[in-house]
């Protein structure tokens, strides 16, 4: 890939040479050009009210939505094993931050901060009546009230965890069956287990002593003999839960322990579409419900609010997938989920 | 979108000044006295590609909307955001994923018969066979038509007769760097839940045989349309460069100028394509009920003649409507058409227990030497 950006550039310049002009945009002009978005003059003014930047050990890593008076909400899983963090507005004042509550079914985190008064976003609601794919959106970038441009670009739906991995590639053994046992089983052959086939460099399986040609039969005290059974298991382990796998090794029986990875740690090293789609969100699935958009925002921008041409808020930024995607939870469900927040808060 | 071919695409438009490589095909003298080549009825089965004027209206906003100055404020985005609304869903419709070989890409439908645009590196060579998913998920069957490897176009078509929704073409030439334009795709495949995926984006530059633009794309919007704001296609999506908002399309004129070629099926690239028949020949004369021609004796896996369903024994009794008496006479009318195209052939098959005597008119779709 980078090569053909080399091969781009050399071709830019002879092509340049033997035509007599070559107009091109200059890239301040473009769709997410240095002036092209100094026109986002309501969404700014609204992002610099209601947005916080989430600090660790002087380093930014997420934005917050302002959605009520010392309340606001974050991405919850960006949160995780980051210490000592403190809040910035877009004059970078400190503030007191602390979460009171996470609603894991979204990725929200509910925080209380204090310090710097800001002020919540006023909410669109009905989206699909009032705000159709098509619409342009604004979301402001790390630095708050420096905004980018995009629409909202496909529908809207529930994205399901993708689950947790181990890091390996795997085909499920058969044996054949004996006369007797075919008529048994009706059928001519039976899996006896997951063969193992490669292991992901650092992965957790190759980080635990898992090797090639290794023959799983059970994790977690369920027998694992066929593919369909292994991502069952997989479908409904999250990353950071503990493995326990009983393997086949030539004539040893092993057990191996593990901590299960995420698709992102994992996978995605080897996926095209992630390879060419820069830094992306760790946690990119497992949202009730996302609006979709083409905002080419950080994973350091999730966190901070949507908003439509008249700086009222559509939804909070949750994921930025890959290049052309980035994800929203939709206002109502914000809504939703931060009275759930405060009701739970509420109960303790 | 494949980096290796990337790669090829992108050098062979800095060498690339070839014409199309069947002007250069050298005449055999005896083809003055062969007939005209038949037309491929295909030819004809959606009307010619044309640029549709934009109606006052869309005239009147698009004139609004690009006027090359930056934007002042958001009011410029409301304008550009309804005008983009309006045109969407008709854009929409007419988007089509294309499956083939465990890989997916995009098109766009142009006519009503099912003919798509789409690009070469989408379809591979002519005549592979595609599945062509519309909007709603209905799968229907497609075929490669045309591709030029120079330029990265390419055309299908749906097999399946029906009546399909289609966009209108717009003018290349109109087109100026800073115009405001949406590019559709089936990022990643197909998802039913998600739908198509529309992008926002600026004409960023514009040449002959490419125009880029900022609208960002990903794996799977390869071969999906670049629409202006009036709703009318401009390009078709190709390539990217790692930068996010560098997207190459190919521009709608190209398709236009090479209309013909693509419907005929041909693959333009730097090297013209001869054909390849696949098959080994033997000359009979007529006896019974059977006629004189070139009956086959073995038929090669990868060849024209096994993807027409031709079979050993078959006797080949003329092409392209001249009278087949020796391999010389099969290779001359071959010399004629490039791969890709169709010729027409008449084949005779004898009666078996179960079947009828053939004696008929087929078009054959001519595979590439390899």
């Amino acid at each position: 890939m980078r090569n053909w950006i080399i091969l781009g550039g050399t071709a830019i310049c002879v092509m340049a040479g033997s035509l007599s002009a070559v107009e091109i945009l200059p890239s301040e002009e473009r769709t997410n050009g240095r002036t092209t978005v100094l026109s986002m003059k309501s969404p700014s003014e609204s992002a610099s009210a209601s947005t916080l930047s989430l600090h660790t050990e002087r380093n930014p890593f997420a934005l917050a939505t302002v959605v009520a008076d010392g309340l606001a909400v974050t991405k919850a899983s960006e949160l995780e094993g980051k210490v000592n963090v403190y809040g910035q507005n877009d004059r970078r004042k400190k503030l007191v931050v602390e979460v009171v509550a996470v609603d894991d079914a979204n990725d929200l985190a509910l925080l209380k901060f204090s310090g710097q008064e800001l002020t919540p976003v006023v909410w669109k609601s009905d989206l699909d009546e009032a705000f159709p794919i098509g619409s342009v959106v604004s979301g402001s970038t790390p630095r708050i009230g420096r905004m980018r441009i995009g629409l909202r670009s496909a529908e809207s739906r529930a994205v399901k965890n993708r689950g947790a991995t181990m890091g390996i590639t795997a085909t499920q053994k058969m044996i054949d069956l004996s006369e007797e046992d075919v008529e048994k089983e009706g059928a001519k052959q039976r899996a006896v287990g997951i063969d193992v086939k490669q292991l992901i460099p650092e992965g957790p399986a190759a980080e635990a002593g898992l090797k090639e040609g290794d023959l799983i039969t059970m994790i977690n005290d369920a027998p694992t003999l066929t593919m369909e059974a292994l991502s069952k298991v997989m479908g409904e382990t999250a990353p950071g839960d503990e493995l326990v796998l009983q393997v086949t090794r030539g004539e040893e029986q092993l057990e191996i322990k593990m901590i299960a990875a995420s698709p992102s740690d994992t996978m995605d090293k080897f996926n095209r579409n992630q390879q060419m789609s820069g830094r992306t969100s760790r946690r990119k699935s497992g949202f009730s419900m996302v609006m979709q958009s083409d905002l080419p925002l950080p994973p350091e921008a999730m966190g901070g609010p949507v908003f439509t041409l008249d700086g009222s808020a559509v939804g909070v930024l949750i994921a930025h997938a890959d290049r052309v995607t980035t994800y929203a939870i939709p206002s109502d469900v914000v809504q939703a989920s931060v009275s759930k927040m405060l009701a739970e808060m509420g109960d303790k | 979108m494949i980096t290796s071919r990337l790669l090829v695409y992108w050098f062979s438009l800095l060498v690339s000044s070839a014409a199309f490589a069947q002007d250069d095909l050298p005449v055999d003298d005896d083809s003055q006295t062969l007939p005209d080549l038949p037309v491929d009825p295909l030819i004809e089965f959606a009307a010619p590609l044309e640029i549709t004027p934009v109606g006052e209206e869309s005239l009147a906003a698009m004139d609004k909307i690009n006027t090359g100055a930056v934007p002042s404020d958001e009011k410029f985005f409301t304008l550009a955001s309804d005008q983009l609304r309006s045109v969407l869903d008709d854009a929409m419709a007419a988007l089509v994923c294309i499956r083939v070989n465990g890989a997916s890409g995009s098109g766009v439908i142009v006519d009503k018969s099912g003919l798509i645009l789409t690009a070469a590196h989408v379809v591979g060579e002519p005549g592979s066979e595609l599945e062509i998913v519309l909007l709603d998920g209905t799968e229907l069957k497609g075929e490669a038509l045309g591709v030029d490897t120079r330029t990265d176009a390419g055309m299908a078509r749906i097999v399946d007769v029906g009546e399909y929704p289609t966009v209108s073409l717009g003018d290349y030439d109109d087109l100026e760097p800073g115009d405001w334009a949406f590019a559709l795709g089936h990022s990643g495949g197909w998802d039913e839940d998600r739908g198509s995926v529309v992008r926002l984006g600026r004409i960023v530059r514009k040449q002959e045989t490419t125009v880029q633009s900022d609208c960002v794309l990903i794996g799977g919007d390869s071969g999906g349309p670049l629409f202006d704001l009036a709703g009318r296609l401009i390009g078709i999506n190709s390539r990217v460069g790692m930068n996010i908002e560098f997207s190459m399309h190919v521009p709608v004129s190209e398709f236009i100028i090479h209309d013909k070629e693509f419907r005929l099926g041909t693959a333009m690239s730097d090297e013209g394509i001869p054909p390849f028949f696949g098959a080994a020949v033997e000359s009979v004369d007529a006896e019974d009920e059977a006629p004189s021609g070139l009956r086959l004796t073995k038929i090669s896996d990868s060849g024209s003649a096994k993807r027409s369903g031709l079979a050993v024994g078959d006797i080949v009794t003329h092409a392209d409507g001249v009278q087949l008496t020796d391999k010389a006479s099969l290779k001359t009318a071959l010399d004629r058409r490039v791969a890709g195209e169709r010729m027409q052939i008449k084949y005779y098959r004898a009666a078996t227990d179960d079947e009828e005597e053939i004696n008929e008119e087929i078009w054959v779709r001519l595979a590439g030497r390899k």
